[in-house]
């Protein structure tokens, strides 16, 4: 049942799951930018965080 | 090795996991494109934070740097799609596909040969960047050929074209990183290149209909084949390296499209005459040449933007977007140079700007003419972003996996494993093109990481450097019909986005057979031919 219903939620948003993570890699891009930019490690790591957030939104989805 | 891990084929088989990774989920799985890419990637930042040195700043400027190298296939992919929904919109596919199967008197090969093999190559010799399989797919698609057989004949068929194509800039840069003379290294590359060219068109068909359509196909095969091989030696040889792909496919596309069809046994048998007559009696709303419309206008876009060097020159000037990144290191000493402008995008050359021209010159076009639909705009925005989502998704992790790999030195480290074969090294000589192409989705790219390496292992093993760097470029312009942002071009333009994989399946073999073939050649000449050649 669990299973069925994830299926359904990965079919039925799954356009919109990858136009999501898509989204974040992009908002993201400043922040990481400018982390890389100022060796500033808390941009970087909060950069990269996102950026693995968005990663496993576009797994889940495509 | 400086900067890398100490060399240990364990290791070596390590770092070929990510792509093993994301071919075997492609190919065997069907895992989407994106999906794999994001496994690739995440194996890549593993690989690299354990064994290559690579740092959170490091690998966040891969990263970024994939990111942004996605802009320019994206902007391509996107653009192509447009021109094919716009003609789509107006029923051209169905104009264009009664019109060829009319001229090819019904014959499948022959539309395939000419479209999905010669006509790429015409393309590739001006604008390259995936354009040639971003307009030759959909053709074929609107033929009434299945759109991933579609997507990966017109990967196959642009391949022989690409060192010479983009008026040569995948050649250039062998010229340019090397002192060798120009016209000795154009000279193996185009031998190789001509030999492969003739086995794309074997492929093709083979691919269609297996040996049956090679015994078909192989009067025009050899015809078109022979003709864009030899011209592409000649000119390339004595004339300019730089304009030898565009007249070598437009030598192909003559021979195919005038001369192959008026041969005996191409000419429609009794039993084709239906098919041949419902396309000619089919009333059709308008002609081929107004169907045609989006192409002949993207073609003569290209071709006067880059034909015309002044008018690049000044347009290239105008409007240039990139970032600065700074320099970045590796733990073990692996190091990228700072870069004012990464991947910089020309955006009024860019080919997605001119591809976006072109729809829009036909959107106005087919307006004039009373064939635009009814909220046909909001139609065409639909279909695209459907279309595009999954290409883009396989594009953007494809890109992020392969720029980090390059950035924390793996692909370095691949490369230089494979220089390790001694005697055997010209066979594998080609595959370290195709693993540039593969990581970087360009023949220019493959060479820029590449030529280096090849030449150094050239003057090591005492074998002839122009023999190595033939077999360089010839591999990264082979490696094209493989690589995963092709082919997500191929899938995207097509509609297919999500079956990256099996189209990657159909080109793998082809591309696995035309590798080996130019190294083994590549052995011959070096080893039992012409040993001590320079």
């Amino acid at each position: 049942m669990v299973a069925a219903e994830k299926q359904s939620l990965r079919k039925r948003y799954k356009f919109e799951g990858m136009l999501g993570a898509f989204i974040l890699m992009w908002l993201d891009f400043p922040l990481l930018y400018q982390g890389v930019v100022s060796h500033n490690s808390a941009t970087l790591g909060a950069g990269f965080l996102i950026m693995l957030v968005a990663g496993g939104i576009a797994y889940y989805f495509s | 090795m400086h900067g890398l891990p100490q060399m240990s084929v364990w290791l070596w088989f390590l770092c070929l996991v990510p792509i093993l990774a994301v071919l075997i989920l492609m190919m065997v799985f069907r895992w989407s494109g994106g999906r794999s890419g994001i496994v690739g990637w995440v194996l890549t930042l593993i690989v690299a934070y354990t064994w290559f040195g690579g740092h959170l700043h490091i690998l966040s400027a891969g990263t970024l740097k994939g990111l942004w190298a996605t802009v320019w296939v994206l902007y391509i992919i996107w653009g192509a799609m447009t021109v094919y929904n716009v003609v789509d919109l107006v029923g051209g596919f169905k104009v264009i596909s009664d019109t060829f199967t009319r001229l090819t008197g019904g014959n499948k090969i022959l539309q395939l040969l000419v479209l999905g093999w010669a006509f790429p190559g015409f393309v590739q010799g001006v604008c390259g960047y995936g354009a040639p399989v971003a307009v030759a797919a959909p053709l074929l698609v609107g033929l009434g050929f299945d759109p991933i057989f579609a997507a990966a004949t017109a990967l196959i068929g642009h391949s022989w074209a690409v060192t010479f194509g983009s008026l040569g800039s995948s050649f250039s840069i062998l010229e340019r990183l090397t002192t060798l003379d120009p016209g000795r290294l154009a000279l193996f590359a185009a031998f190789f290149l001509g030999i492969a060219c003739i086995l794309c068109g074997y492929s093709i068909a083979h691919m269609y209909g297996g040996w049956k359509c090679i015994r078909e196909g192989t009067p025009a095969i050899l015809l078109i084949g022979v003709t864009m091989g030899a011209v592409l030696n000649l000119v390339a040889n004595f004339v300019a390296p730089y304009v030898a792909s565009f007249v070598a496919g437009a030598a192909g596309l003559i021979v195919g499209g005038l001369v192959v069809p008026k041969l005996p046994m191409y000419r429609p048998k009794v039993a084709d005459y239906t098919t041949v007559e419902i396309a000619a009696a089919t009333t059709e709303p308008y002609s081929f040449n107004v169907a045609f419309f989006a192409y002949y206008a993207l073609i003569i876009i290209v071709f006067t933007v880059y034909l015309i060097r002044p008018l690049k020159a000044y347009l290239a000037g105008l409007i240039n977007i990139g970032f600065p990144f700074p320099e970045t290191t590796t733990l073990l000493g692996f190091t990228n140079k700072a870069v004012k402008k990464y991947q910089s995008i020309a955006v009024f050359t860019a080919p997605g700007t001119l591809i976006f021209t072109a729809a829009f010159l036909s959107y106005l076009f087919y307006k004039a003419r009373g064939l635009w639909p009814e909220k046909g705009g909001q139609m065409l925005l639909n279909r695209i972003i459907k279309q595009a989502m999954g290409a883009t998704m396989t594009v953007t992790t494809m890109t992020m996996m392969g720029v980090v790999m390059m950035e924390v030195g793996i692909t370095r480290y691949l490369a230089e494993g494979l220089a390790n074969t001694g005697k055997l090294y010209p066979i594998f000589s080609p595959w370290i093109g195709v693993l540039g192409a593969f990581m970087t989705g360009s023949n220019t790219n493959s060479n820029v990481l590449f030529t280096g390496l090849q030449w150094d292992v050239a003057k090591l093993l005492m074998i002839s450097p122009f023999v190595i760097l033939g077999l360089q470029t010839s591999g990264g312009a082979i490696g094209n019909m493989f690589c995963p942002m092709n082919v997500a071009l191929g899938t995207g333009v097509t509609g297919q986005g999500g079956r990256e994989g099996e189209c990657l399946r159909r080109t793998a073999l082809y591309n696995a057979i035309l590798t080996f073939v130019v190294g083994f050649l590549g052995w011959l000449i070096l080893y039992v031919f012409f040993p001590g050649i320079e």
